[in-house]
């Protein structure tokens, strides 16, 4: 359903807290962080050019474009995925650097449905309803997946944190 | 949620992910810029095949009387041979005259080209 649509400033705000998180999901996709960046960039400036209309939940739209941009992406570059990422998903607030690669890792080996919750949920600050409607999951399925993730995750970043 | 999972989730909110570059309204990505290329060089392409057609389309070459550049319709007429003229006149000179007369009901005449019937006959 087509929410009202959204001003400069509305996509401006959007941008300012979610883009970090989409940024992030879009490369878990795309392991290129330019080509990330662009994924992002491209979904926001359809919306400021006003080409597309966004449902009443944007982040669950967001999420849904920039999956299916990176995956268009993914399926065109394939053969230009050996040029890795140098640059890490991740910065630590204290410069954990080792952990940072570590997360990046983990998180990258995740089944995609349960990396997708993760990342909205964590770094997206979404609810496991609005999760739920983005993934187009029922709310017992995405809680689920978040468990198995979160176990999975705590089990591959045990090393790190017996130091913290 | 219990208190071990909210722990966790405290510990992985202290990883932040990087952010994008600043957006701005009149930006275009690497995408569009592709795109636009891409565009640029179809649109480019045909112009070049258009000029190529039109160059090798084989131009009257002065050997006929050029009785007309158009047709009543307004499509390109043919140019009546002068070697063909020239043996119909010798060999059938009805022939001629209906043969010209029936190419002029679908021609008008060249009041331009140096060897338009116009000039030829004022010459005459």
């Amino acid at each position: 359903m087509a929410g009202p649509k959204l001003s400069a400033a509305d996509i401006g705000q959007l941008y300012e807290q979610h883009g970090a998180a989409l940024l992030l999901y879009a490369r878990s996709f795309v392991v290129d962080a330019a080509v990330g960046e662009d994924l992002v960039h491209e979904v926001f400036l359809k919306l400021l050019r006003g080409e597309t209309t966004v449902p009443d939940i944007p982040l669950a739209y967001l999420y849904r474009a920039v999956r299916n941009a990176a995956l268009n992406t993914r399926r065109d570059r394939r053969s230009h995925e050996a040029h890795d990422n140098e640059i890490p998903w991740f910065q630590h607030r204290e410069g954990k650097q080792e952990e940072e690669l570590a997360l990046q890792s983990a998180l990258g080996e995740l089944p995609e449905d349960q990396r997708a919750i993760v990342i909205m949920r964590i770094w997206g600050g979404m609810t496991l309803e609005e999760v739920a409607d983005a993934t187009e999951a029922p709310l017992s399925t995405a809680a689920s997946r978040y468990r198995y993730a979160l176990e999975k995750l705590r089990e591959r970043l045990k090393p790190w944190r017996r130091l913290t | 949620m219990d208190e071990y999972d909210n722990a966790f989730e405290s510990y992985l909110r202290q990883f932040e992910p990087r952010r994008p570059g600043a957006l701005t309204h009149g930006q275009t990505t690497p995408f569009l810029r592709l795109r636009r290329l891409a565009a640029a060089v179809v649109v480019m392409m045909f112009i070049g095949a258009s000029i190529l057609l039109v160059r090798q389309k084989p131009l009257p070459t002065g050997g006929g009387v050029n009785t007309a550049r158009f047709s009543a319709q307004g499509q390109p007429a043919s140019v009546l041979p002068m070697i063909q003229l020239t043996q119909l006149a010798l060999e059938n000179p009805t022939g001629l005259d209906a043969s010209l007369s029936e190419a002029s009901r679908s021609m008008l005449p060249d009041f331009q080209a140096a060897r338009s019937t116009l000039r030829v006959l004022a010459k005459e």
